[in-house]
């Protein structure tokens, strides 16, 4: 996992992007819970999204234009986290998150040759804004991705100033590899995965932890007015190994 | 939706049918529910070897569940590099809908590539669509170990071992490391003797699989166990498919 490199500061905004234009794009289909029995065990996942700024409950993770200034802003928080409830009796249960933005049913469906993670260009398909996700014990909503290590939020007692607790969220079809720790939120042995960097991988060590409070963020460096970025790929993925 | 034929390939190739005994998968909450028998799969074969099998995929749920099925890569040994998921296992229907307290089947078949050796690891992966309650999908995912008979090379070993005492509680660390061509999922414990030569013994948290060519830490902890000035002794032993592996650490608090 690598370090991330936040917006500077909070400019004035360029009110050209609709309401929607950082929004994912919806398909038809309710999935918010899910119950699975592996094996022996089972590994019960339940997920919520709510928003940042007051924890109601919503539908849809997004960006609130007024918080991006075109040109200015780069990483920025999404307006909207996902809590993640699970109960994993089955040592080899974990949870991961990715988008799949070249996969079947993709829209809009990256074309370009190059990162294709992240938010897809509605207008240019082949321009993607980057992701970043991070895990927490616990939740907050004074989030912000920094230019150093944020850190500051986070309820661990190991971490060391070394970790980054935001890392890149990527897509298989740009290298991600199943089951990298470059997505692995979670797994039933190690609890959640808080951060990385100097001193290696950051877990709570917790084994089982029930709730993970799912943060997420876009790079805007790239952005354009009049332009609308979503995905309707990301997922949240339980699995067995 | 690859096609599948009625009748098996030539005589060269064996048939296996492989029970779907003891793995369960099942889910049952009300955005998500379906039920999935098996949840992993390990199989052994030859090459130019060839199974079929079914999942049965159940809906105990008062709405109709549109899913997706898709296989997909997740861990290739470098072996067998240039193999796919693709190229040895397919699974169909790609696309179907568990009607209300119904069932539906979906068949993978599995042929072994003449070239493969050791291991393939496929993962198949049942998605949810995201919709406009929520743009998130969420999928379940079970994996398929498919050794390839006759070229299998269980080798691996613990390179290292530290206390990690940085949340005031006996952890230990073990790493754990795989050289040879198979994955594998190592068991074990760690004998501690503290000051006064008072023992402990402390289970390894089990997890994910190690695959090959990978490195992988355990850890162990008790949370019980005061942090008392003095010098400790760790024999650690994991064990995984008859074969023991032992790493001796020494260290002061």
């Amino acid at each position: 996992m690598r370090r991330l490199v936040s917006a500077a500061a909070a400019i004035a905004l360029v009110a050209s992007i609709s309401a929607s234009a950082f929004a994912f794009t919806s398909l038809n289909k309710y999935t918010n819970s899910a119950t699975v029995t592996f094996g022996a065990g089972t590994v019960n996942l339940s997920l919520t999204l709510k928003r940042l700024d007051n924890n109601n409950t919503t539908n849809q993770v997004f960006w609130d234009p007024s918080g991006v200034n075109i040109g200015v802003t780069k990483w920025r928080r999404a307006d909207a986290y996902i809590v993640l409830s699970t109960t994993m009796t089955d040592s080899a249960g974990a949870v991961q998150i990715y988008t799949d933005n070249k996969g079947a049913g993709a829209s809009p469906a990256y074309t370009g040759t190059g990162d294709c993670s992240g938010l897809v260009c509605a207008q240019d398909t082949t321009q993607a804004l980057k992701m970043a996700w991070r895990a927490t014990d616990i939740s907050t909503n004074t989030l912000s991705i920094q230019n150093t290590t944020d850190y500051a939020n986070l309820y661990v007692s190991e971490l060391s100033p070394t970790n980054y607790v935001f890392s890149y969220l990527n897509d298989p079809s740009s290298g991600l590899g199943m089951g990298d720790s470059y997505a692995q939120v979670k797994t039933y042995s190690q609890g959640n995965h808080l951060a990385s960097g100097g001193t290696g991988q950051l877990w709570s060590y917790v084994p089982n932890i029930n709730q993970t409070y799912l943060y997420l963020g876009a790079n805007f460096n790239s952005a354009l007015s009049s332009r609308s970025y979503s995905t309707n790929k990301l997922i949240v993925e339980t699995y067995l190994q | 939706m690859p096609s599948i034929p009625g009748t098996l390939p030539g005589k060269d190739t064996k048939m296996k049918r492989i029970a779907l005994a003891a793995s369960l998968l099942a889910v049952s909450v009300s955005a998500f529910p379906i039920g999935l028998t098996p949840s992993r799969l390990e199989i052994n074969l030859g090459p130019g070897e060839v199974v079929e099998g079914t999942y049965t995929v159940t809906n105990d749920q008062d709405f109709e569940l549109p899913v997706t099925v898709a296989s997909k890569n997740w861990f290739t040994l470098k072996e067998n590099l240039g193999i796919t998921a693709t190229d040895w296992l397919q699974v169909w229907p790609e696309e179907l809908v568990i009607p209300v307290g119904g069932s539906a089947v979906v068949h993978y078949r599995v042929s072994v590539p003449a070239k493969a050796k050791g291991m393939l690891m496929s993962m198949v992966s049942y998605i949810a669509p995201s919709g406009p309650e929520s743009n998130v999908s969420m999928a379940l995912t079970v994996p398929i170990y498919l050794t390839v008979n006759g070229t299998e090379k269980m080798k691996w070993g613990i390179n290292g071992a530290r206390p990690d005492l940085s949340s005031g509680t006996m952890r230990i660390l073990a790493r754990v490391v795989n050289t040879g061509n198979l994955y594998i999922r190592p068991a074990g414990s760690v004998l501690l003797f503290g000051p006064g030569g008072k023992a402990s013994v402390i289970n390894f948290k089990e997890g994910n699989p190690v695959y090959p060519g990978r490195v992988q830490e355990f850890y162990a902890e008790d949370k019980d166990i005061k942090l008392e000035p003095g010098r400790y002794r760790a024999e650690i032993e994991m064990n995984y498919r008859g074969k023991t592996c032992k790493k001796r650490i020494d260290f002061s608090i």
